[in-house]
């Protein structure tokens, strides 16, 4: 790849489903939002807006550019007038983040999940999900060890609270 | 090194979300990566802009030609109203139509101001006085 050689392409097709699944987690489960993200991601990667310098694995380091690619999509998404129509089609309470023929358990954790803060969620699918350590989900989520920490472990406790509260699923 | 250690609480937690996130996952297929890899493509993220624009264009072209080519009141355009247009035109385009008696205004002086100010008391103060 010209503008970054250091990427194969069949090194990220082969990424290709943990990124689209990280894309998700990203946009809080909306599939269109995760295709144009995902999309962007490899755009930025082919006209070398997004370099890719070896310091990581190449896996963490796609999956912050993902997020960062997320972030201000959303952030930008804000600012306009569709924006705001976006945000208030898709509140919480109107992802389709849980279809109906998942089982009630995951259906349950999913709902857990989706009301943690956004990093929290972010650090518990990275350390939980994708197997990265907390320095590599540090590296993704662009904070220091001790944040990333402070969040993997304020979003498990707050993570069994919630699963509590909800009781077992039915 | 900096790996989380897992208690068994945490390994149940990391069943739950494992088996949550799967399920999802599986709700929710990736697309090909032929698909999403773009190629020559650009992002549809923007896809819609040029087509807006495109629209916008149009009706703005179509409502200047409708103002244009047809009056407000939809009345078609008389002979009369050519004519009056045609002399309208021919008044504006003439050289005296913009002639305005400028000169006129120019001559104009008006009348010295006749009445007498009222002046306060001590208002003639020289500038010695003033500075003392």
């Amino acid at each position: 790849m010209r503008h970054n050689p250091l990427i194969d392409q069949r090194e990220l097709e082969g990424l290709h489903e943990q990124c689209f699944s990280w894309a998700l987690t990203c946009v809080r489960g909306r599939r269109a939002e995760a295709e144009d993200v995902l999309q962007m991601a490899y755009l930025a990667i082919v006209e070398g807006e997004a370099r890719f310098g070896g310091q990581s694995s190449l896996r963490t380091w796609l999956f912050s550019v993902i997020r960062n690619l997320a972030g201000s999509r959303w952030r930008r998404a804000r600012r306009s007038l569709e924006g705001l129509a976006r945000i208030a089609a898709f509140a919480p309470h109107a992802e389709p983040f849980v279809t109906p023929a998942m089982p009630a358990e995951n259906a349950r954790v999913l709902d857990a999940l989706r009301a943690l803060p956004k990093r929290q969620h972010e650090v518990l699918d990275l350390v939980f999900y994708r197997d990265l350590s907390i320095a590599e989900a540090a590296d993704v989520l662009g904070v220091s060890l001790g944040t990333a920490r402070m969040h993997y472990e304020r979003g498990k406790a707050a993570l069994r609270a919630r699963l509590a509260d909800m009781g077992p699923a039915a | 090194m900096n790996g989380p250690a897992f208690d068994h609480d945490d390994e149940a937690l990391k069943a739950l979300v494992r088996d949550g996130l799967a399920a999802r996952d599986r709700a929710l297929p990736p697309p090909r990566f032929a698909r999403a890899w773009p190629g020559d493509r650009r992002p549809r993220a923007g896809a819609w802009r040029p087509a807006l624009g495109g629209g916008l264009a149009l009706t703005a072209i179509a409502a200047v030609a409708w103002m244009l080519l047809a009056r407000p009141g939809g009345e078609s355009t008389t002979p009369e109203d050519l004519r009056a247009a045609t002399e309208l035109a021919h008044e504006l385009s003439s050289p005296d139509y913009w002639r305005v008696p400028t000169d006129d205004f120019l001559a104009f002086a008006a009348p010295p101001l006749a009445a007498d100010l009222p002046l306060p008391e001590g208002f003639h103060v020289s500038l010695e006085e003033s500075l003392l």
